[in-house]
């Protein structure tokens, strides 16, 4: 059956170079930077409206960001390669192969899993990720803009369609515009952790929320997108990846709110959390 | 009848015992940044200036920012002044890497 051409037309050449100071930056190096320097701004912000009793001492603190940078870069290499195994082998030769590359659920549960290590290196039991939530929501949103905006060398587009909206990235197929689903879900998400947060919730709650929502999402918009799936399991690399880091957040949440049923159980008025300060 | 003004009061007691807590968790946090500033800053020049030569110059050329800043942010921790600076320089390792280090492949493999 022959495509309907899109109606949404998007007058964009991908992918998109800006120039700045005579020199031309790609979209997706713009919007990276961009992401992170926005992010650890915001980051900053929360970490300094923290009541004393929330925030982690700074040098523990740095070391979780340490921590966390760290497992991201490692994460989202690894989980690039397992994504599209047969091409990194086939290329297996090119160094340029094996850096290039990389995912965000693979870099987030890389984090994750980054400072749960420098935690337990320091002794730390505090749940710390909540102070997360909004640099990663905007961080992300803002990096996802410039995927979108790289067109299809990026690999973050969606399979053909015939919607409305779809975009034509410039090989003159419509495509689902799955880069701006993204941007659109993380907003919603974020509004409704916003208001989660003016709340009294457990210490660490918004952040398996947020990540929980974040790889539900994940999970299907990788159905939608041309993908290498593992033959036994019909999912790709990223979507078992999904699908775990979810288990992980749903086990935690559901041992967190046993946990407060005990608490309040045992009538005890000193854990309940005061708002996020990213509420105020 | 002569007025005379009042001594000044004396300074409070310096209290070498505790530092201020106002003060320094801010100050670590500029420091921090400035480590990681200063190493991006360091990666961008290190990349811009080997270009696509990147890995002719060398086969460990590419790793030449890491292993330098790497170098660099250890032996800082070691300078109580320089610590929070020197975990700075260390968190930029990573995220120059997934910039710049991408980048500088990813625009060597268009040649």
């Amino acid at each position: 059956m022959p495509l309907a051409p899109p109606v949404l037309v998007v007058a964009i050449a991908f992918p998109v170079q800006f120039h700045l100071f005579g020199r031309s930056i790609h979209a997706h190096a713009l919007f990276e930077v961009l992401a992170y320097f926005i992010g650890f701004q915001i980051y900053l912000l929360i970490r300094r409206q923290q009541h004393d009793g929330a925030a982690l001492p700074v040098e523990q603190n740095l070391w979780v960001i340490v921590g966390c940078v760290f497992g991201a870069l490692v994460g989202a290499k690894v989980l690039a390669w397992l994504e599209s195994p047969i091409d990194y082998w086939s290329h297996r030769h090119e160094l340029a192969a094996w850096i290039g590359g990389k995912t965000i659920v693979g870099g987030l549960l890389g984090g994750w899993i980054g400072v749960e290590i420098a935690k337990r290196i320091m002794r730390v039991t505090r749940r710390t990720g909540d102070a997360f939530v909004f640099p990663l929501i905007l961080g992300i949103a803002i990096g996802r803009l410039g995927c979108f905006l790289t067109g299809l060398s990026d690999h973050t587009h969606g399979v053909a369609t015939s919607l409305p909206w779809a975009v034509d990235f410039g090989d003159g197929v419509p495509r689902h515009p799955t880069q701006l689903y993204e941007i659109a879900f993380l907003l919603i998400l974020g509004a409704l952790l916003l208001v989660r947060s003016r709340h009294a919730h457990a210490p660490g709650e918004l952040f398996r929320w947020f990540l929980l929502g974040y790889l539900a999402f994940r999970f299907l918009v990788e159905f939608i997108k041309p993908r290498y799936t593992i033959p036994i399991l019909s999912l790709s690399a990223i979507q078992i990846a999904s699908l775990l880091g979810a288990c992980a957040c749903v086990i935690q949440l559901l041992r967190g709110s046993r946990g407060n049923q005990k608490r309040e159980a045992d009538d005890d008025p000193f854990h309940a959390t005061a708002p996020s300060p990213a509420a105020a | 009848m002569t007025h005379s003004t009042p001594p000044p009061l004396p300074p409070p007691p310096l209290d070498y015992g505790h530092a201020d807590p106002s003060r320094r968790p801010r100050r670590s946090w500029a420091k921090f940044t400035s480590g990681i500033g200063a190493g991006l800053v360091i990666s961008f020049f290190y990349y811009l200036t080997l270009g696509t030569n990147v890995a002719q110059v060398t086969p460990f050329a590419p790793f030449g920012a890491v292993i330098g800043k790497l170098a660099a942010g250890i032996a800082l921790l070691f300078y109580p002044r320089w610590k929070d600076f020197g975990i700075g320089l260390i968190a930029s390792i990573p995220v120059a890497v997934l910039i710049f280090l991408g980048l500088c492949f990813a625009a060597m493999s268009k040649l």
